[in-house]
């Protein structure tokens, strides 16, 4: 125990000595999330829209077949106001309409869009689509004039509230699979390891001690990412809920230990050892873009949303923006966490495994 | 009574064989140095012995352990310095001699053995900033974390300045007066004449001669050699010795 503490103790010391271990894992990724935070993009959304058809007449029916053809959003349809607010705060849904029969049956029935605070691109997109549909609606429908926009009290957290989680995630993989190969790396280049090698102690002692140094080192990193975001950017995290905080804990820790045994499977499998960086990086780009960190695996072609929902990181940083932007506890986010745990078991298989110390 | 026993151990690589074959002892107390131009199988030897590669044929044992079935209890009882002295970069000597013993769960006091090996004023600087000697110096420090009963010194002195040799040839003296035993690889003849009690000398992974330098030299001589330089009564090194001191210059 004693052996895993003083390698626990020396690494940490070693890392925070190190300028470039700092930049890398503290501060670049803390300038990239106030880069994209302030981007703004706008247009970003989950592009659901739910859909409560009180009225329930012929005309409303076929409104909400025609809605349902639309290509740019994906209508859910949704019985009570209640299931529809639930779904908003969630984010698993943009906005959502109303349709009220009117009490006087000989006027028109009304269709209410209800969106988030200041999300007025949403609102843009959805009374365009229903404009579109009732022009192109044809004799089947019969055209409803009276369109409100009502809004609901939930803050919209906006591209903000998407990216932090998703930089988060991000700086868990990156720091995760890079130090391991660059520390391993030069330990090797060194012959530190042949000189602990020739120590008593058995590897898993070095690695192990290695391990909770870096993670504890990710799980810092991520609440100071988050914490930043809060103050900085002013984006809630967690509404309120410790048990979101708990779980944001949880996803750190494990993500960290994933990421980490990926980097010592790449180090063990790299050919050369001039070749695990260029791996690394093989498995790191694509998780980028596939993931979910910068923007929603929505907006990319359905094939390519297949290859993402099997990728690690997609898992992770969903989970982390799922507690972090809807307060989602351990409970409401076990298939990420399963999933996690699965990749974790590979990983840790592979290192066990191939591990050598030259 | 040897502490080390080798007995026929080879060592092959894909097409090449550092190691054909070797024996020999080490009595306990004693410095053994194996000479040899380099890739005779100084280092391959030294190596198997320290628990570091296993060989392919034969077996050694060190203090009645099998070298290649207790490794563990072999390297809890040796203490080693590799050829290529390396040890992480940002930590600091004192750091670096205190996690080293708790490796062997040893408690001692990192002080004193810095202090053994003259390192005790830098013990707050990392190892990046040390010179070539004082890397060597710590590597010995660590070899002593265990209090070990066998120490292997491989090419110890290589590179080092006259001042720096000498100090070091000391601090090897030391040991032995201490009782433990010593195992060093060197290809400078003089330090082999200096510190050995025996050598064995190895070409080609064979040895080709065992015994004390001054029975080897008396051998040659009596076979008619003839050195072609005269043999004076100093040599440059003690000149240069006489005119710079003895004091070591990097610290």
């Amino acid at each position: 125990m004693k052996i895993y503490l003083s390698f626990t103790i020396a690494a940490s010391k070693m890392f925070f000595r190190r300028k470039s271990s700092i930049f890398w894992s503290l501060f670049f990724p803390v300038v990239t999330m106030l880069v994209f935070g302030n981007a703004n993009i706008i247009g970003y959304s989950a592009p659901n829209v739910g859909l409560i058809d009180y009225a329930n007449t012929d005309n409303s029916r076929s409104i909400t077949e025609k809605l349902k053809e639309s290509k740019s959003t994906e209508i859910q349809l949704l019985y009570s106001e209640n299931e529809a607010i639930e779904l908003l705060t969630k984010g698993s849904i943009a906005s959502y309409l109303t349709i009220n029969s009117s009490s006087n049956s000989n006027s028109e029935s009304e269709i209410i869009i209800t969106t988030r605070k200041d999300d007025f691109a949403e609102k843009e997109v959805v009374s365009n689509l229903i404009n579109s549909v009732m022009l192109e609606g044809g004799d089947s429908i019969k055209e409803l004039d009276n369109i409100k926009s009502n809004i609901a009290d939930i803050n919209y957290q906006g591209y903000k509230g998407f990216i932090i989680p998703g930089i988060a995630a991000m700086a868990i993989m990156q720091n995760g699979i890079f130090s391991v190969v660059f520390t391993l790396l030069s330990y090797k280049n060194q012959g530190v390891l042949k000189r602990l090698q020739a120590t008593p102690i058995s590897p898993s002692h070095f690695i192990v001690g290695h391990l909770i140094s870096r993670v504890t080192i990710i799980i810092l990193q991520t609440f100071l990412l988050l914490i930043m975001g809060v103050f900085i950017l002013g984006v809630s995290i967690g509404q309120g809920s410790i048990m979101a905080w708990i779980n944001i804990l949880l996803f750190s820790l494990l993500g960290g230990v994933l990421f980490l045994s990926i980097g010592l499977a790449i180090s063990s499998l790299a050919p050369s050892e001039e070749s695990a960086p260029a791996l690394a990086n093989l498995v790191t780009f694509p998780m980028l873009f596939l993931s979910g960190v910068f923007f929603p695996i929505d907006f990319l072609p359905k094939f390519v949303g297949y290859i993402s929902n099997i990728l690690p990181l997609t898992h992770l940083a969903q989970g982390i923006r799922l507690s972090a932007l809807y307060g989602n506890s351990t409970l409401t986010t076990l298939p990420q966490i399963g999933i996690t745990i699965l990749w974790l078991a590979i990983a840790f298989s592979i290192c066990a495994l191939t591990f050598k110390w030259e | 009574m040897s502490i080390i026993q080798v007995r026929n151990l080879k060592k092959k690589y894909d097409k090449f064989e550092a190691v054909r074959g070797i024996d020999f002892e080490v009595n306990e107390g004693e410095v053994f140095g194996l000479l040899g131009p380099n890739g005779a199988g100084k280092t391959t030897t030294v190596e198997i012995l320290e628990g570091l590669i296993k060989s392919t044929e034969g077996e050694a044992f060190i203090n009645d352990l099998d070298v290649s079935k207790d490794t563990k209890s072999v390297k809890k009882i040796i203490g080693v310095q590799l050829q290529s002295v390396n040890f992480f970069e940002k930590l600091s000597l004192l750091e670096i001699v205190e996690l080293f013993s708790t490796l062997y769960s040893y408690s001692v006091d990192p002080n004193k053995i810095l202090e053994r090996v003259g390192l005790l004023n830098k013990k707050d600087s990392y190892f990046k900033t040390l010179s070539g000697g004082q890397k060597q110096r710590l590597s010995i420090a660590v070899a002593l974390v265990n209090n070990p009963k066998v120490l292997f010194f491989d090419e110890p002195t290589t590179g080092l300045d006259p001042q720096a040799r000498r100090n070091l040839w000391e601090l090897i003296k030391s040991f032995q007066e201490e009782g433990k035993t010593v195992v060093l690889t060197t290809h400078y003849m003089e330090e082999a004449e200096e510190l050995c009690d025996r050598v064995a000398i190895i070409d080609e992974g064979k040895i080709i001669k065992i015994n004390s330098p001054s029975n080897l030299i008396d051998e040659l001589t009596k076979s008619g050699f003839k050195s072609s330089k005269k043999i004076r009564e100093a040599t440059l090194e003690d000149v240069f010795i006489n005119l710079t001191g003895k004091s070591l210059r990097e610290d």
